[in-house]
């Protein structure tokens, strides 16, 4: 059993903080916005052999309106870009940006006529994963990293 | 028997201007108001029977003398009688018009518009003629030569395609009442609704079982689709132009990021090329390198797309077997090139590095693996209902059809029809391997999807005989012979044009590369053969639900870096 039968039927008083930061942090609910190679690379970060479960974040959500964290793996073109935002809008707070890959950070490798220089400019990135593409364990260490600075959010800030 | 040169002599004066032997390839030059008559005839002929149309690449020759400012090749192959043959026609720069060939092979239609996109150059009497590859109100032409690379033009919203849906409906009889549009369609519109017209759903990009690339319209009557509209894009990263601005070696990474699925083919499959071009023979230890990487590769291929085709038919078992094998795999090239995805494990004229010692061993483990691995899942799913019923006689395509679409590779071969470069136009000894074509019979998902799986078996077939043959030579590390060769000097190939090609795990994958004897490489198509595979979606999906379009896309594997480019 857990931790739960030490308690019994008695009070926990929290900072709403601490306890809402708590169940943000740990179920940090993806969609993933995979285009390119980098969600290739994600697949093998989300299968068996790495599991992303580990983090509390295998729960992938297809739809924006259930995810909390948007996770942006491939190149991101110009034609491309308005869905991206509009998907970005579609998700509701509070939400969170990671930007996994060069050419999502930065254009990567791709400076010409039809790529987005780094998705900050459509939307705000919260974490920047760089490699081309990056390793699944780079991945999680975005989450771990993601996780550790929702946990000194306050509520009020995304009231 | 006649050689296609001599069949094609008397034409000489006709239609066609002149002809060329080189790199051994056949270059025709042709009158491009003739290409039309030429091409039916080039088809038609019993002679010839050009069967297919492998791909129309542009070129802005202003840089290369000439008086007309643009070439347009069309590269055409004969799959009965194994003949290659690339007709380069040339028009001037103020007025660039060609007929559209979209009459004479179906494919031409989305080639055609993507040479319009980058170059300008209109194909007269083309039904459609709108951008394939940028947006709709994108200002010049990529390609050209004056056009900046770091041009970039934003876009404001997606395109809502109403008005090619529009023109199919009315084809079919149908009307297109904008009352009708689902909420991602696009706005309400004004005007009655009937309540007999097509409802319209927008599909894509950013739907799991489009892979966040493609986009589809449809026009869906219950659950069936009465019309579909298809939209590329989405991932075009402008590999063509960004290739011309390095040199010859610098174009290696951008060909790993084209089908991401299986690097290494396309390293190789571009290395191949302009070794034809620098007139380079590679060592026998590198060419047995390079046959058990591709068959390496294809095997990764067509676990990525066989796994993700079964997920997406909501059956997640068998991708998490599958993946175990493809992982392993990841280790093996991890541990050669240093890199888990995007290998550039390949040089003009060999290899950088030397195999790392155990390499074999692994792969043999690999190889292990997998044939539990494909019984596995050939045993969940070869005679599952469910499968069986979403996949027999879904998007059936006949052999002349897909023919008439480009069809390459397990797509091809799914209808029954035996063509592979591997066996019919054979390179790095291929033909000396001991293994069969995989064919299918109907040309459906399930086909296409078998294909495939057998094709593994194939593959490891011919990777254990290459490593029996590789240990059978001689000790000297292949990275040596490699450095010596003159492709890791400055690479500049002659004053020319080329085209090659070679079997990947999605189909033929060919270069056509124009040099003007620099070490720059003057243009690079990629002639992407997910994008012919594709071209038949609209006649696939026709009549089907919508349950069958996402079995559809996933057994023709459709990968977005190689459709979009």
């Amino acid at each position: 059993m857990g931790i739960e039968t030490l308690f019994g039927k008695s009070w926990v008083t929290a900072r709403i903080d601490d306890i809402v930061n708590w169940g943000r942090s740990n179920s940090p609910w993806p969609y993933i916005f995979g285009t390119a190679c980098c969600a290739i690379e994600f697949m093998s970060a989300a299968s068996s052999h790495f599991d992303i479960a580990r983090f509390g974040a295998e729960l992938i959500r297809w739809s924006p309106r259930q995810a909390d964290v948007l996770i942006v793996a491939g190149t991101i073109s110009y034609k491309q870009a308005p869905v991206l935002k509009r998907i970005y809008e579609q998700m509701c707070e509070p939400k969170w940006v990671i930007a996994v890959g060069a050419c999502c950070c930065t254009g990567g490798m791709y400076n010409n006529y039809c790529t987005v220089q780094g998705v900050a400019e459509i939307i705000p990135v919260s974490m920047y994963v760089p490699g081309c593409p990056p390793r699944a364990e780079a991945i999680f260490d975005a989450i771990v990293k993601l996780q550790g600075a929702i946990a000194k959010e306050s509520v009020l800030d995304r009231a | 028997m006649l050689t296609l040169v001599e069949l094609l002599n008397p034409l000489v004066g006709g239609d066609v201007v002149s002809l060329e032997e080189t790199h051994g390839g056949v270059y025709a030059a042709a009158n491009p108001l003739k290409i039309v008559g030429l091409l039916t005839q080039l088809r038609d002929d019993a002679r010839f029977s050009f069967d297919m149309l492998v791909d129309i690449v542009g070129v802005d020759a202003s840089g290369l003398g000439g008086v007309d400012r643009f070439q347009v090749v069309y590269i055409l192959a004969s799959t009965a009688k194994n003949f290659r043959l690339s007709v380069n026609v040339r028009t001037s720069a103020e007025k660039p018009e060609i007929p559209s060939v979209h009459a004479v092979y179906a494919v031409a239609d989305w080639l055609e518009r993507e040479v319009y996109d980058q170059f300008g150059i209109v194909f007269i009497g083309h039904p459609n003629l709108k951008r394939l590859l940028n947006f709709k109100d994108f200002v010049g032409h990529p390609l050209r030569k004056d056009f900046p690379i770091d041009g970039r033009q934003k876009v404001p919203e997606s395109e809502d395609l109403h008005d090619e849906m529009k023109v199919k409906l009315e084809r079919r009889g149908r009307a297109f009442s904008s009352m009708r549009i689902g909420e991602y369609g696009g706005e309400h519109g004004e005007g009655e609704e009937t309540g007999d017209d097509p409802f319209i759903v927008n599909l894509g990009p950013a739907h799991p079982i489009v892979h966040g690339i493609l986009r589809l319209l449809l026009a869906v009557e219950g659950e069936t689709i009465v019309a579909a509209v298809p939209e590329l894009g989405y991932l075009h990263r402008g590999v063509e132009k960004s290739m011309e601005s390095g040199n010859y070696h610098q174009v290696i990474p951008y060909t790993d990021r084209l089908n991401y699925a299986s690097p290494m083919m396309n390293n190789i499959g571009y290395c191949k090329a302009v070794e034809k071009m620098l007139g380079i023979e590679i060592s026998e230890r590198d060419a047995l390198l390079r046959v058990i990487l591709c068959e390496l590769g294809r095997i990764m291929d067509h676990l990525l797309c066989t796994g993700p085709h079964l997920v997406d038919l909501g059956a997640l078992t068998p991708f998490w077997y599958l993946f175990q094998v493809r992982e392993k795999i990841y280790d093996i090239m991890e541990k050669y090139s240093g890199v888990r995805l995007t290998y550039s494990c390949v040089r003009i004229g060999g290899f950088p590095f030397p195999l790392y010692n155990g390499f074999f061993d692994d792969v043999e483990s690999v190889l292990k693996d997998l044939m539990p691995a494909i019984d596995d899942v050939r045993r969940l799913v070869e005679r599952n209902r469910i499968f069986y019923d979403r996949c027999c006689k879904v998007g059936a395509i006949s052999s002349a059809e897909a023919l008439r679409h480009g069809f390459t590779g397990p797509c091809l071969r799914a209808t029954g029809y035996d063509y592979d470069l591997r066996k019919n136009r054979p390179y790095y000894s291929y033909d000396t391997f001991d293994f069969s074509v995989v064919v299918g019979t109907n040309g459906d998902t399930y086909d296409r999807f078998f294909v495939r799986v057998y094709e593994m078996i194939e593959s490891a077939k011919i990777i254990r005989q290459a490593i029996a043959r590789y240990k059978a030579l001689s000790s000297e590390p292949a990275a040596l012979e490699a450095k010596k060769s003159k492709g890791f000097k400055k690479v500049a190939p002659p004053a020319g044009a080329l085209y090659d090609s070679s079997e990947v795990a999605n189909g033929e994958l060919g270069y056509y590369i124009v040099s003007d004897g620099s070490a720059k490489p003057y243009r690079i198509k990629v002639r992407s053969p997910s994008l012919c595979n594709y071209s038949a979606i609209e006649s696939m999906v026709e009549g089907a639900m919508i349950a069958d379009l996402v079995s559809i896309i996933g057994s023709l594997n459709v990968i977005g870096g190689e459709i979009d480019r």
